[in-house]
């Protein structure tokens, strides 16, 4: 058959080869990639805040036009200075101005990440000034089942979220994400303002998106009650 | 201690890789056949993890992660994108190495386990234990713990199935449900039977416990930590 | 072997799923929803061909001893470059599909048929011997995908095709079909149904 010497010349020409040609592609796409996936946060972000988007291109017009990207520190005031975006202590939090007035304040939106059943989930949520009603919410990274678990990201499972209360009588109490439909759920007449109906069969994810819709609001807690 | 405890009981029973995660089928089913294979392949399939989960591990935290090689001098650098295929060349690598090692002192194993001995490589279980501990973020001992467990919990499953189908040999089984058919079937009611242990929870994480919608006290000297 | 009949044994005589017994981690993992389990099975076949196709060219240099390092070397690096370039090109799309890359990647088919037929046959005809075990394996989970979805939704692709009344009087979905061993149980009737009307008699 082969000999050695052969077998580790085709392994060390392979290597070179597919090395070469993975981070070759991975270089050449990078900057299209990096552009892609910007304009796809800040769809994110404008979709959570219920603007509706009909073509690609109007995202970075209506970014740029409605979206002041702010950082607040551990006690909820505001930093200007946006050099240090990657320290710990800061949160991220978007302000979106109104259609036709952008310097009025339509709603906030803010990053949340939480734990799924395969992955971990990343969105926006959008609240009112006020931080306590959801105005919209959106995943952009997830790996969950298709079908299952990645039912979070379609419409029919966010649509939900819009009008939820994140707050009951001045309390942070989180959304719960119900088994089944919320209706027939047994807490249904004291909780609907927070429930949400449940995706059947992906009883994890939804947990972990109950989970995220409590740990991510109270991070901002402060900030919204000065 | 009582974490890696955990870890270990919830990886075999709780989240069984097998029979609630769904990995690791294609040889499973094929192999179950007769105890003694099912137990060379099982034993293999442990092996093979016990090896590879610690050994990605520290590949991946001390390689790939961003900025991990900043202390060789290269600060900045993500190399993440080259997770998969790294991962996946290290369990072919193992897997080639348990091949010869099993051709030399069983040749009768080698010859039962046929093509799924090679087929090892991708079975999804090892990458899936792999991907699992990047995912969650596990520490060395606690990748160490995990990746036995699973691999147990793996060898469980089909070391059951191959006595099961044992005793099938003794039943009257239709034509075409013969072999593969109703294996399938008792695949599925072994997974449901074991999603009897999905409602166990072990841990006593904080970090774990359900947001009690009707007990939440947020006290307003207290500070957040984020 | 024309390839008319490797198309049709691939699907009907040696079915991936139901004869070789690979490619089932993923055919109970995506049929959910028929949507999902077509994107899959369209993709799978595409890699199958496609990889078959790489490796049947390059068989008479690779050395025996590391073909199984190769084989995969080939076929994630093929995964790889496709979602690198959607990801650049396709964005939505490599978004949807982003979750089945890692599928693909593992998946028994791709790497059994390249064992199993690559090696020994030539370019041509490995690549359509891929496109006959993807197209035979999607068939497959168009057919649970279908059966699930109808019963664990009553929908179709996302239409309602139970009627509403039917919801009124008492029907209620089948929950059991949307979690995995029901896709198992399925599997094996669908295993019951390819054996006894013909495809290969006995194991």
């Amino acid at each position: 058959m082969h000999s050695s010497r052969y077998t580790l010349v085709f392994t060390f020409c392979m290597c070179v080869f597919i090395s070469v040609l993975l981070a070759g592609t991975s270089a050449v796409l990078k900057d299209r990639q990096l552009l892609n996936k910007k304009i796809d946060v800040q769809k994110n972000i404008l979709v959570a805040a219920g603007i509706n988007i009909v073509h690609v291109n109007q995202v970075e017009k209506l970014y740029n036009k409605l979206v002041t990207p702010l950082l607040i520190s551990s006690n909820g005031k505001i930093i200007k200075d946006s050099q240090n975006e990657d320290d710990q202590n800061f949160l991220k939090i978007f302000c979106i101005g109104h259609k036709d007035s952008p310097e009025k304040i339509a709603s906030y939106v803010y990053p949340i990440k939480g734990k799924g059943l395969w992955s971990s989930l990343y969105g926006y949520l959008s609240v009112n000034p006020k931080g306590d009603t959801i105005i919209g919410i959106t995943f952009y990274k997830h790996g969950e089942t298709p079908g299952l678990g990645a039912e979070i990201e379609k419409k029919w499972f966010r649509d939900n979220f819009a009008g939820k209360k994140l707050y009951e009588k001045e309390k942070l109490v989180g959304i719960i994400v119900a088994k089944g439909k919320a209706k027939y759920n047994i807490n249904y007449k004291q909780k609907s303002q927070s429930m949400v109906d449940g995706i059947s069969g992906a009883t994890i994810t939804s947990k972990g998106v109950q989970k995220m819709l409590y740990k991510e609001p109270l991070k901002y807690h402060i900030f919204f009650n000065k | 201690m009582g974490n890696l405890l955990n870890i270990f009981i919830t990886s075999i029973f709780i989240e069984n890789i097998l029979l609630s995660f769904f990995l690791g089928m294609c040889s499973f089913l094929a192999v179950s056949k007769r105890v003694n294979t099912a137990m060379g392949l099982g034993i293999a399939v442990v092996f093979v993890l016990i090896i590879t989960a610690p050994i990605n591990w520290v590949i991946n935290n001390q390689l790939l992660v961003p900025n991990a090689l900043a202390k060789f001098g290269f600060p900045n650098t993500d190399l993440s994108f080259l997770r998969l295929i790294i991962f996946i060349s290290v369990i072919a690598a193992v897997v080639q190495l348990v091949e010869m090692i099993i051709e030399k002192f069983s040749p009768s194993l080698y010859m039962s386990l046929g093509i799924f001995l090679p087929l090892i490589a991708v079975n999804c279980a090892i990458l899936g234990v792999s991907l699992f501990m990047v995912e969650k973020d596990y520490t060395f001992q606690e990748t160490c713990v995990f990746s036995l467990g699973s691999g147990i919990g793996w060898w469980l499953a089909i070391l059951a199935m191959a006595c099961i189908r044992d005793k099938m040999s003794y039943s009257n089984v239709p034509a075409g449900l013969e072999g593969l058919g109703i294996t399938m079937i008792t695949t599925g009611l072994m997974a449901m039977g074991f999603m009897c242990f999905g409602g166990i929870s072990l841990s006593n994480d904080e970090a774990n416990a359900e947001p009690s919608v009707s007990n939440i006290c947020y006290n307003q000297e207290n500070h957040i930590k984020f | 072997m024309t390839i008319k009949k490797i198309i049709y044994n691939s699907i009907w005589v040696s079915n991936p799923i139901a004869f070789q017994v690979l490619g089932v981690c993923s055919a109970l993992a995506v049929t959910v929803k028929l949507e999902d389990s077509l994107v899959m099975g369209l993709s799978l076949t595409l890699v199958v061909a496609l990889s078959n196709f790489l490796l049947s060219s390059i068989r008479k240099l690779i050395p025996n001893r590391i073909r199984i390092i190769v084989e995969l070397a080939v076929i994630s690096s093929l995964v790889n470059i496709i979602d690198e370039m959607l990801l650049a090109y396709y964005f939505e799309m490599s978004k949807a599909l982003s979750v089945f890359v890692s599928l693909i990647i593992t998946n028994c088919i791709v790497m059994g048929r390249a064992e199993a037929f690559a090696l020994a046959n030539s370019p041509v005809l490995s690549f359509f011997d891929g496109i006959g075990n993807g197209l035979g394996y999607a068939v497959v989970l168009g057919i649970i995908g279908s059966l699930r979805e109808i019963f664990g939704s009553g929908t179709i692709l996302g239409l309602k095709v139970i009627p509403q009344y039917l919801y009124d009087i008492g029907y209620v979905d089948n929950g059991l079909m949307l979690i995995p061993p029901a896709a198992f149980i399925l599997l094996g009737l669908v295993i019951w149904i390819f054996k006894s009307l013909g495809g290969a008699k006995g194991e």
